[in-house]
């Protein structure tokens, strides 16, 4: 409902239980007492306080009404955020200020927008160290998407991700990622196992002979992931995930 | 030698509180947890001689379980329920004799339950921390808005906070540290348990391959505690455990004669006998009122026969029975292969047992008792595990979770990724402010940030993620998430632009109240762990 039809609703005698009903959905506090001008007077002063805060916030804003919220297309930082999904996925989202945003999109029209992916494991990176370097060359529509996923070839592997152009044949960074270790998805290799004597605080290195207890391990089958989606109750549906 | 078993069950919702509503849909997620688990859990400790349990309280769920108007909608509830169950008590009097029966259990069964409620006062908490007294119950936290951590990790400041929240909250409801941690959804990754120490906290709980995909090879598999280069001792489930409760094709909750789960008088009766006792919009919900067995899976929900809670009981020992005589294989087993006392973990979602598992918490009572005879398997709680430990191996788990897939799909895919896009801008912001502001003295300011730490902390569940991905109340979760970011922004704005506006201010406390104790300085630590 808009603020007028509310104004004209008010004008319109609404019987006094509408009223409270309405007041309490607008948040606001009704107390038995209350008469029917005492009503109508807070959700007029709400509405009035209405134009005084900013366009975003609308304090009578309930949660069935907030579907159609719009939230800010962006915060106007620039900042790669490179977050592990699985042993072999890596996700990178990002947010750019208008002129590195202007900047990267004329690059992207010329075809010489880069989002870059480095395997970074055990190095200080300086830009030029890496492993490996994984090059995807940016769209307007990907930049604009604003994410991307990538399929990372080792897993338990660190990564990191750059954002920039070419120019020529050289790859100009404009934004650098945070670092990001993707899991692990097998035994480790190392042949070390380390104990403590909680009592006396001895410690030792022994020589590990893998474990004792062999598991079990279950393949991951791509169609179990719909397996989560039936069921209903407390919210979530919990009964097949584990 | 005998093998110790730990259950563990984590007891969690999601902070649904809407004052400004008489009633409110997802609000009865927590009367039907409190009806069907918490409750009937209480029931079963009090009748028990003796027991050894693990429960993760979470921050969110015992805020609930404390809030006066919470308590007082719970009350409405279940005199609603208990008048619908006097009028099943009639109305099947003409209708199979099973469903009579069980008319007359339900009627019987509400009213004790709202006797247990009562006679604490409505705060059910107080019944859980008489059981924490005597040892029995061992109650660890869980991370305060239950955020799934390894999606923050990026956020130092972030993952300290939800911490150094969870264990305020806990000394808050019981009056001492909490010696353990339930990480939600047991969402770890390497460096965490770093974050732990420095939190005094002594123990946590990773899933399986954690331990099997670690930086060394643990010796002894998941059957023995780690201890983590930081001094923060972990514990890993057992799959054999999960599996064969957890299981929808072996698991026990499937047996024919168990209570069918989706058939219920919200949806069976007709519209206007039904009318007063669902969602006051008229959307039809689950009572609680329960009349058909499973029957069986392959059969039609329309299909299904009548249920016995008699028949059903048997069942349950049957299963108790057998559950502990393979826990006893088990622990042979592994004596055999280890040479030393295994400790199996056995953790489960404590709303499985009773809401999902209408006979579920039955079976935890039968299988507790058993234990107690038996001569091979001991229960235990993992401090009484830590405390008798001498040589342990010192290990750095895997990252990992219990989610599907076993990483972090869950919580971050094509359905939910645009979350972080926001909550983590709200972490940004919130700590310049933080900075900024931590030597004001400005009453309203500092409510400000209070505030818009709740907020964050509110977006921050990793419920919300998790609903878009199984597709149950998507509109719901998305709601949330979204209001409490604009909730944040607004807040931030009028802080920067210095023009707050105290009612709006006091509206979001009033609709967004969680942790009032609350203060954003927590934030302006070093966030080192």
């Amino acid at each position: 409902m808009q603020k007028e039809d509310l104004l004209k609703w008010l004008e319109s005698s609404p019987s006094i239980q509408e009223l409270k009903k309405f007041a309490k959905s607008m948040g606001l506090r009704v107390r038995k007492a209350m008469k029917k001008r005492d009503v109508i007077r807070i959700i007029r002063e709400r509405l009035e306080e209405c134009e005084h805060v900013s366009s975003t916030s609308v304090p009578f804003t309930t949660l069935s009404s907030s579907t159609h919220v719009e939230l800010p297309k962006t915060y106007n930082r620039d900042k790669l955020v490179l977050m592990p999904v699985n042993p072999h996925l890596a996700f990178v989202y990002w947010d750019l200020s208008e002129n590195v945003r202007n900047t990267l999109l004329q690059k992207a029209k010329e075809g010489k927008a880069i989002l870059r992916l480095y395997d970074v494991s055990f190095v200080m990176f300086n830009g030029k160290n890496a492993h490996r370097t994984f090059e995807h060359r940016l769209d307007e529509n990907t930049l604009n998407a604003k994410n991307f996923y990538f399929h990372v070839p080792s897993s338990r592997a660190v990564y990191l991700s750059e954002m920039g152009y070419l120019e020529g044949e050289e790859f100009v960074p404009v934004l650098r990622s945070n670092a990001a270790k993707v899991p692990s998805d097998s035994p480790s290799l190392s042949s070390r196992e380390r104990w403590v004597d909680l009592r006396s605080r001895r410690r030792w290195v022994s020589v590990s002979r893998g474990s004792l207890v062999k598991p079990v391990e279950k393949l991951s089958v791509l169609s179990s992931f719909q397996e989560i989606v039936s069921g209903s109750g407390i919210g979530k549906s919990t009964l097949d995930r584990r | 030698m005998r093998g110790k078993i730990l259950l563990v069950l984590h007891a969690h919702l999601p902070y649904v509180h809407h004052p400004e509503y008489g009633s409110f849909l997802e609000e009865r997620w927590l009367f039907e947890a409190i009806t069907e688990t918490y409750i009937p859990l209480l029931m079963i400790f009090e009748e028990m001689k003796n027991f050894r349990l693990t429960m993760s309280f979470t921050p969110p769920l015992l805020e609930m379980l404390k809030t006066k108007d919470l308590q007082e909608k719970y009350r409405r509830h279940m005199e609603k329920l208990i008048e619908l169950s006097k009028k099943e008590v009639e109305v099947t009097r003409n209708e199979d004799s099973r469903k009579h029966k069980m008319a007359r259990y339900y009627l019987e069964h509400f009213q004790r339950v709202l006797g247990v409620f009562e006679s604490f006062g409505g705060d059910i908490v107080e019944g859980f921390k008489k059981y924490q007294r005597e040892g029995r119950l061992e109650i660890i936290t869980c991370n305060a808005t239950h955020a799934f951590l390894p999606l923050y990790q990026m956020y130092p400041r972030i993952v300290d906070t939800q911490l150094s929240v969870a264990v305020r909250n806990y000394e808050k409801h019981f009056g001492k540290k909490p010696r353990g941690i339930w990480l939600a959804e047991c969402g770890y990754f390497e460096g965490l348990e770093a974050f732990l120490s420095k939190h005094g906290l002594e123990y946590f709980f990773v899933d399986s391959h954690a331990f099997w995909f670690a930086d060394e090879q643990p010796r002894y598999g998941v059957y023995r505690p780690v201890m983590t280069p930081s001094g923060v001792f972990a514990f890993a489930r057992d799959p054999e455990s999960s599996e064969q409760i957890w299981s929808s094709t072996v698991g026990y909750p499937g047996d024919p004669r168990y209570r069918e789960f989706y058939r219920d008088v919200g949806f069976d009766r007709e519209y206007d006998y039904i009318r007063d006792y669902i969602d006051p919009s008229g959307v039809r919900v689950n009572t609680g009122i329960k009349y058909h067995k499973i029957t069986s899976k392959s059969l039609d929900l329309s299909q299904k026969d009548y249920y016995d809670i008699d028949e059903a009981m048997e069942a349950v020992e049957e299963h108790a029975r057998d559950f502990l005589r393979k826990k006893e294989k088990q622990v042979e087993r592994l004596i055999e292969v280890m040479g030393v006392e295994p400790v199996i973990v056995a953790p489960f979602d404590a709303e499985l047992f009773g809401h999902w598992w209408f006979e579920g918490v039955f079976f935890l009572k039968r299988f507790m008792e058993l234990t107690f005879e038996s001569k091979v398997l001991k229960l235990a709680t993992p401090s009484e595990v830590l405390d008798t430990l001498d040589e342990v191996q010192v290990v750095m788990p895997a990252s990992s979770s219990w989610g599907a897939g076993g990483y972090y799909d869950v919580w971050l895919s094509g359905k939910n990724d645009w979350i972080y896009f926001h909550v983590h801008e709200m972490g940004e912001k919130i700590l310049e402010l933080a900075e900024k502001y931590k030597d004001s003295c400005d009453p309203l300011t500092e409510r400000v940030l209070n505030q818009m730490l709740r907020e964050l902390l509110l977006a921050q569940s990793s419920d919300w993620a998790f609903i878009m991905t199984t597709g149950t109340s998507v509109e719901y979760a998305t709601n949330r998430v979204k209001t409490h970011i604009k909730r944040f922004l607004d807040l931030h704005e009028q802080l920067i632009k210095g023009r707050i506006n105290e009612k709006v201010l006091e509206y979001y406390e009033w609709v967004d109240a969680i942790f009032p104790e609350l203060n954003f300085r927590i934030l302006v630590g070093d966030g080192q762990p």
